[in-house]
């Protein structure tokens, strides 16, 4: 297992010493922890997709990308291309900011340590990701025949596969499948997500407010039930928070590497759940209408935005036309203006779902009232809000859109049934980018008031 | 605004407690269970199939399985197993893709090269569904 890891850590941090030209500091290293592992399991996961036109994929053979980035890596030391960090990643003494961060992730270990006595008891956790994962650690290549001979087919077959293919390879390399491990594994992410969020908002809202914030996320019911149900659900919030990040971080410095990071993480969050494909659609469209209306970026930097993700994400474009077409799977299908009149004439009942879901107050769903309510506040304030605000607000309401838009084309005759069982699954990735929306607003109303903000900050800043 | 994020905080920190309180309940129930209890809670009307199954097949065998029930779960309790699918209704068609399709021409039982055959129905899930060895055909 160990070898497993190295292989991802020196892939994660190889490549982002490549983008960022420079060594990090021991407090940039700890600070984009999250960012190395997500980059190490987006480069192997695209590795493996294209070796796995070959037949079976070995561990050993994974090591060829790593190689060649250790290669690149020494080929740039050599021509003194890669410089060695020294700025200091935020204002915080770093041990304030480390202890904080280790007393939010060892309350939330110590909150699910149950977790560890309990099999995999969730539906979809075990009849979709575990059971593939299974599949693949038998035969790790896409070639195999559950994911090929439509007798062996199992449900959704048609669904992204990075986690699964992440569970075969540590179970490959540990010794086999465990339920624990898997759920172990849901937990590592749940537990870097609250780390970057963490330490995303220490930078902009200070160390008592972002702790505060990240307990709202990590304590809330929703995530706990998520991580606990081990719902896949949790990486994609993972990678889309990361890329919105990353978008914030370019809207503010500008830096390329931001962009091709938050195109990178968004073929992550393609490559676990189709979800993320919608979501890299709003970034895209969002990018678009920057890029339109000419704030901060030129529409050739947004072109580059479709461009990288089309490539990266081929390789599982490519295996997907490989794998049979399922009829209840295939939404495009209903397109057509029967199914469309059908589904807008139901809105109202998508609607009245949604608000009972949201009002379900023992698991205190509260978020779903807050989230948009902070939302509409950033679009009815539009010229008070900061570029950031905006970004986060329109991703919101452009994923709000397209999951609705999604159960308007629902095959399923009982919708309510249906967002009944996927309402919190369809919305948990976008929990903590609408609590970083949350935090913004707040942070600023409360030390400077609705009608200052952070684009006067930043104007006056650009001014001196 | 304070009284939002206080707002939303007592409530995350209520509803974290009462969600980790339950996880620690069912973990107790479930340390607490029988073997078949505990599989009952995992598998539920499928644990009489389940039982059935693992007592009379190898762990290297191949099923081909006849149900209009969702596999999934069979298919994962009892992996290593390898099963193919087929639907009740004229036991010919793939599961989850229309035998339409012009690329998945349709297969006869017997052409299935598998060790047991495992019938599931609603009428025989209680006893576990019917099993038996060799190729598709009864």
């Amino acid at each position: 297992m160990i070898y497993f890891f190295l292989l991802l850590l020196i892939c994660g941090a190889g490549l982002w010493i490549l983008l960022n030209r420079a060594v990090p500091s021991l407090s940039t290293l700890v600070a984009e922890i999250p960012t190395i592992v997500a980059l190490g399991v987006i480069c192997l996961y695209i590795e493996f997709l294209i070796l796995s036109w070959r037949g079976e994929v070995a561990l050993p053979a994974l090591a060829l990308l790593p190689a060649l980035l250790l290669g690149l890596l020494s080929w740039s030391f050599l021509k003194g291309r890669i410089r060695r960090e020294n700025k200091v990643a935020c204002e915080q003494p770093d041990w304030q900011l480390w202890s904080v961060l280790v007393l939010l992730l060892v309350l939330q270990i110590v909150a699910l340590l149950p977790m560890s006595q309990l099999p995999l008891f969730d539906w979809e956790g075990r009849m979709l990701w575990a059971l593939k994962a299974r599949f693949l650690e038998e035969s790790p290549t896409m070639l195999s025949e559950p994911f090929r001979d439509p007798y062996r087919l199992h449900i959704h077959p048609r669904y992204p596969l990075l986690l699964p293919w992440l569970s075969a390879s540590i179970a490959r390399a540990g010794g086999g499948f465990q339920e624990l491990h898997y759920l172990m594994l849901l937990l590592i992410f749940s537990l870097l997500t609250g780390w970057h969020f963490f330490v995303f908002l220490v930078r902009r809202i200070g160390l008592l407010s972002a702790f505060l914030v990240s307990l709202i996320l990590m304590s809330s019911s929703i995530w706990l039930t998520a991580v606990i149900n081990a719902q896949v659900e949790i990486v994609l919030a993972f990678f889309a928070l990361l890329a919105l990040t990353r978008l914030l971080d370019w809207l503010e410095h500008g830096r390329w590497q931001d962009l091709v990071l938050t195109v990178m993480f968004l073929v992550g969050g393609a490559m676990t759940k189709n979800e993320g494909l919608l979501l890299a659609l709003v970034f895209f469209a969002v990018v678009m209408l920057l890029a339109l209306l000419k704030m901060r970026l030129n529409s050739r930097e947004a072109w580059l935005f479709p461009g990288l993700f089309s490539v990266l994400y081929l390789p599982w474009l490519l295996h997907l036309r490989l794998i049979p077409a399922v009829a209840d799977e295939n939404y495009l299908q209903q397109l057509n203006s029967a199914a469309l009149l059908h589904g807008v004439a139901r809105l109202s009942q998508i609607f009245a779902s949604y608000l009972t879901r949201m009002s379900d107050w023992p698991l205190w769903h509260i978020y779903w009232f807050v989230l948009p309510a902070t939302v509409v506040w950033s679009l009815l304030l539009w010229r008070k809000s900061t570029l950031g605000e905006k970004v986060v607000a329109l991703v919101w309401v452009g994923y709000f859109v397209g999951v609705t838009g999604v159960y308007i084309l629902s095959p399923w005759q009982d919708i309510s049934l249906h967002i009944s069982a996927s309402f919190d699954r369809a919305f948990l990735p976008l929990l903590p980018c609408g609590l970083i929306l949350v935090a913004l607003w707040s942070q600023r109303v409360m030390t400077m008031g609705v009608g200052d903000g952070l684009a006067d900050q930043q104007t006056r800043k650009v001014d001196q | 605004v304070r009284v939002v994020i206080i707002g939303l905080l007592g409530g995350a920190l209520v509803s974290g407690v009462i969600t980790v309180r339950n996880l620690r309940d069912l973990a107790a129930t479930y340390g607490g269970a029988n073997p078949e209890l505990r599989r009952f809670m995992l598998y539920g009307p499928l644990t009489p199939m389940i039982a059935q199954v693992e007592a009379r097949t190898a762990p290297t065998s191949s099923i081909l399985l006849v149900t209009d029930a969702d596999p999934a779960l069979i298919a994962y309790g009892l992996f290593p197993r390898k099963f193919w699918q087929t639907t009740v209704d004229g036991a010919l068609q793939p599961m989850f893709v229309p035998s339409s399709h012009p690329s998945y021409p349709q297969r006869v039982p017997e052409s299935f090269a598998v060790d047991w055959v495992l019938l599931l129905t609603p009428e025989n899930i209680v006893s576990g569904g019917d099993l038996w060895q060799g190729r598709g055909g009864r």
